[in-house]
């Protein structure tokens, strides 16, 4: 404590600004969490454990953790690509390709939910083609990842390109010179270098995948055992006013997800010693 | 000797010199849209040699280092290395060491790791990588650090490793970009002595580019000097220091400043008017007018404008006419103060035309001795 009050900072207003800052976190993100617990709290621990063992409840969290996790995979390929490309090279277009980037932030959920629909269903521009080979698109799995992966990829994108930007060339300059050749410069000196940017990106994208709902919904067909995802029976839960149910189920989303950025934060907190050089 | 044998000896003279030729360059250009970055440039540099291009900023040097590396390609021109035309051969086939400006050390890899990347490309045999890179690390002082990460160790200590990475695969030539640019001014001095005798003890051909006077002629066998992408002249840093030979050289090299009207001043008389002409702070002498010179005769009177206390020696501005001169004074030689009357011997300036400069000695000094050199 000592060591706290000798550290003056020039700008004064520490105390405000945390006030600030712990007041606003407490309203928006503690409070709501802690009453999840509290109301999952009005169950038992064999009621808990009873609710969310249930054949469909697990059977949910398998298909949207499944889905997520394959959705946020493909994005960590195509949103590196993505980020090179719009860093590394000119192109007519670019800067409108970057703005188009942030679109699944700024639209609706339930918009990109309703076009993906359409665009995939058996008649639809995309489906039509795939339905040749009987492989049906909307109303699957694969519908669902690919909901997934349209609300996703801006995460993995807007965590890499920043660090792509500031990469020096001198060190493939070095690489090159050492005798290394494109691709090998690439695994051994770019991904180190871009992999803890990667894995913030992915694991943005997999906890907000895993929550997603307003764009799964329609694509997804909310078959039980199959394509229902856990978001959608915490909804069907509220419905029947069975709220501890539903903040029972939520809690283990929030467990999911804490886990997820938990493991983030070990990763970064481990490259950030090794750049800052503390050992 | 008849004439004969004279032209073999010259010959074979000739076929020596070529024969010791490790790197040269003929009549290279390269562009950067209108910037000239290299405008005819050619040099040969000796095998073993420790090569210092020095020139202001934008001068082009670090673009010859490039083309040289093959990290940039010459409009026209050719580069030899080692006899042979490599111009179409890439970076990673010349056999080059390169140590960058700000070392480019790979961050997520190890010191190990660094110096074995270009061994393990090779695909060195496992033993055989440890053995070189602990004999790396023990050649730069390093032993011990293997496991450590660039950013935990010191900029002196990170500039020793990109220098053992750039040896790791024994190039035949190593080429260093500003290699102390990055290193606080006490270390810098260290690095300095301690780089030059590791490159000789090592033997590798060795071009480094720097802007630093102090730092080429303390470490260079041979000076390149260059501005606007053109060479400016060539030599031992002896050559180089005491005869310019052209305007830029002249007023470049140590602390020159411009003399207006020379014939004004004793022992010049003889030059043309409106000349223009360089002198430098140590080919002046000054002595207070009631000490004893030994060329009070051909000396100018002045007065001491400004003095500046700078350890070991002092600075003092002489105005003499029109002109101020720079002088230094040793300590030992006792104190001269502001306001005081002074006499300044100038014992050789550098006559500057557009675009050649002569050295002028001293009239005094011819008269004494013919074959004064300095």
């Amino acid at each position: 404590m000592a060591k706290f009050k000798k550290t003056r900072s020039v700008i004064p207003g520490f105390g405000l600004s945390f006030g600030i800052t712990s007041a606003i976190l407490a309203l928006v993100v503690i409070i709501p969490l802690c009453s999840l617990v509290v109301f999952s709290s009005k169950l038992t621990l064999d009621e808990f454990w009873g609710i969310i063992t249930r054949d469909r409840v697990l059977a949910s969290y398998q298909v949207s953790i499944i889905t997520a996790l394959i959705a946020s995979l493909i994005n960590v390929v195509m949103g590196t690509v993505l980020a090179w490309i719009l860093v590394r090279y000119e192109f007519p277009g670019k800067r409108f390709i970057d703005g188009l980037i942030e679109l699944p932030f700024a639209l609706p959920t339930a918009v990109a939910g309703i076009a993906l629909t359409n665009l995939t269903v058996k008649n639809g521009w995309i489906g039509q083609y795939f339905s040749i080979f009987g492989i049906e698109l909307a109303y699957t799995k694969i519908g669902i990842t690919i909901a997934l992966v349209f609300i996703g990829i801006p995460f993995v994108v807007r965590s890499i390109q920043p660090v792509l930007e500031k990469f020096d060339h001198e060190f493939e300059e070095a690489a090159f010179i050492l005798g290394s050749s494109p691709s090998h410069t690439f695994f051994k000196v770019i991904l180190p270098e871009i992999k803890p940017a990667i894995f913030a990106g992915f694991s943005m994208a997999f906890a907000r995948c895993i929550g997603e709902y307003g764009s799964v919904v329609f694509i997804a067909g909310n078959k039980p055992y199959e394509t229902e995802i856990a978001p959608l029976l915490i909804m069907s839960e509220l419905q029947e006013f069975d709220y501890s149910a539903a903040t029972a189920i939520a809690l283990v989303m929030l467990i999911f997800a804490f886990v997820i950025l938990f493991i983030n934060a070990v990763i970064q907190t481990r490259s950030q010693k090794i750049v800052s050089g503390i050992a | 000797m008849n004439a004969a044998t004279l032209i073999k000896e010259n010959i074979n003279d000739v076929k020596d010199e070529d024969s010791n030729i490790y790197v040269e360059l003929k009549n290279v250009n390269k562009n950067f849209g209108d910037f000239k970055a290299s405008d005819n440039v050619s040099f040969k540099v000796k095998k073993g040699h420790l090569v210092g291009l020095l020139g202001p900023s934008g001068s082009g040097k670090t673009t010859i280092l490039r083309i040289l590396a093959g990290l940039e390609t010459a409009d026209s021109g050719d580069i030899f290395i080692n006899g042979k035309r490599v111009n179409k051969i890439s970076a990673q086939k010349r056999g080059i060491g390169f140590v960058f400006q700000n070392y480019a050390l790979f961050r997520y890899q190890t010191v190990f790791d660094n110096v074995a990347f270009s061994l393990k490309i090779e695909k060195w045999d496992k033993k055989k990588i440890r053995e070189r890179v602990h004999y790396l690390l023990n050649l730069v002082g390093l032993a011990g650090l293997e496991d450590r990460y660039p950013n935990q160790l010191s900029g002196g200590q990170r500039q020793r490793v990109a220098f053992a990475r750039a040896l790791a695969n024994e190039p035949q030539l190593l080429l260093l970009d500003e290699p102390f640019a990055a290193i606080d001014a006490k270390v810098r001095q260290e690095l300095r002595s301690w780089l030059r005798e590791l490159i000789h003890n090592v033997g590798i051909t060795s071009i480094f580019v720097t802007h630093d006077q102090d730092e080429a002629f303390e470490v260079a066998d041979q000076i390149i000097l260059t501005n606007h992408g053109k060479i400016e002249q060539s030599g031992s840093p002896y050559d180089i220091y005491i005869n310019p030979q052209t305007a830029f050289t002249s007023k470049f090299i140590g602390h020159p400043t411009l003399i207006k009207n020379l014939n004004t001043l004793r022992g010049f008389g003889k030059t043309p008017d409106n000349i223009e002409a360089v002198v430098r702070p140590e080919f002046i002498s000054v002595a207070r007018t009631d000490e004893k010179f030994q060329y009070s005769a051909s000396s100018d009177k002045g007065v001491v404008v400004d003095a500046y206390f700078r350890g070991a020696v002092i600075e003092l501005h002489v105005k003499v006419g029109d002109n101020i001169f720079v002088v230094n004074r040793q300590l030992a030689e006792g104190r001269i103060d502001v306001g005081e009357s002074v006499y300044i011997f100038i014992s050789r300036v550098y006559l500057v035309n557009a675009l050649k400069a002569q050295t002028y000695i001293n009239e005094a000094l011819k008269q004494k001795n013919e074959v004064y050199i300095i």
